[in-house]
């Protein structure tokens, strides 16, 4: 049995130690993801809390499942996912969708070099774009597990895709940055 | 020169191409530079994301995370080990049940004189048994239970009107 499905199993008897292990393995990748979503720190941080606590009232209730190669990955980035978008509706009255990401106080900083660029100009793509290839690229998750995380259609999350990578191949192009 | 669709080529890049396509996708793509080109395109683009500025949690989330799942973690064994004292009771009590069915040609109940005070006792046991558990052993004993009752439910009208 694998570490990740011992802490599992630990967790369901409330074990201190899978707690440990099962954040520690997630703690960045989550809250980088969340931060993707919400734009904000301290918003970010909110809901990563929130996911790390609902992760053990719901523990329970997961179940592995075979046709995803990360199962346990896919069910508690799904949780964060649905707790990030009921943050933005609770917040915002327009859909998540077209919501623009703010990068706070970064904005204020003339941006240099190219990381920070490429950040401020992922944070113009729409949500659901820059959470799919957030998701697809940086979490190395297939799009079938993404499709399950977003609870949308395989084909909206290939159409995301392509279309986040084009926007983003343009804005590039309009900063100077050659491909 | 006939380009495959912008969707192959994404399925391409994804590596979920349909199989029978891989073949004719592969041959194409390496004699044409304009599908070449967006395919490369594709890949520093990703090459780029995966350079996007990493943001950490603060040591004070991270503590009052802690701080909290502490003692949800501990309410969750403390729920645990009660739901394991409960099962053991209820365990207990069905082998009681179970004891007395056994004997129960021999016991007081079946021998006392008042149908209607039996009937009562069957009743509260066959309550207990469709509560306490669906394993064929339980479903059986109600069965019985459950014959016993209609027997001296009849016999306890003959009591009461009297």
């Amino acid at each position: 049995m694998s570490e990740l499905n011992e802490a599992i199993l630990g967790l369901k008897q409330g074990e201190d130690d899978a707690f440990s292990f099962i954040y520690n393995l997630f703690e960045k990748s989550l809250y980088n993801h969340l931060y993707r979503m919400l734009g904000s720190e301290s918003r970010a941080e909110e809901i990563f809390q929130e996911t790390m606590l609902s992760l053990i009232k719901k523990i329970d209730l997961y179940s592995h499942r075979d046709d995803l190669q990360n199962s346990f990955k896919s069910w508690i980035f799904r949780i964060a996912t649905n707790l990030a978008i009921d943050e933005i509706r609770k917040n915002k009255s327009v859909s998540p969708l077209e919501e623009n990401y703010s990068i706070t106080e970064k904005n204020k900083i003339e941006i240099h070099d190219t990381e920070q660029r490429i950040h401020f100009l992922i944070g113009k793509l729409p949500l659901m774009q820059r959470t799919f290839l957030g998701l697809r690229v940086k979490e190395d998750l297939s799009i079938k597990e993404i499709a399950v995380i977003c609870k949308v259609e395989v084909n909206a999350v290939k159409q995301g895709l392509f279309r986040g990578r084009k926007a983003l191949k343009d804005l590039l192009i309009e900063e100077g940055i050659v491909l | 020169m006939n380009h495959p669709s912008i969707k192959d080529i994404q399925n391409y890049f994804e590596s979920i191409e349909d199989k029978s396509k891989t073949t004719s996708l592969k041959k194409h793509i390496e004699s044409c530079d304009k599908c070449t080109l967006i395919l490369s395109q594709m890949a520093k683009i990703d090459i780029l994301l995966n350079k996007d500025s990493e943001v950490e949690v603060s040591t004070k989330v991270q503590a009052e995370t802690f701080f909290k799942a502490s003692s949800l973690l501990k309410e969750k064994r403390l729920n645990l080990k009660k739901e394991k004292i409960q099962k053991e009771i209820k365990l207990e009590n069905i082998q009681v049940i179970k004891n007395f069915l056994t004997n129960y040609t021999n016991s007081t109940l079946k021998n006392l004189k008042y149908p209607l005070a039996q009937a009562s006792a069957l009743l509260v046991l066959i309550a207990f048994l469709t509560e306490a558990s669906r394993d064929k052993e339980i479903i059986q004993s109600e069965k019985i239970l459950k014959n016993e009752f209609s027997v001296v439910y009849a016999e306890s009208e003959g009591e009461i009107s009297e």
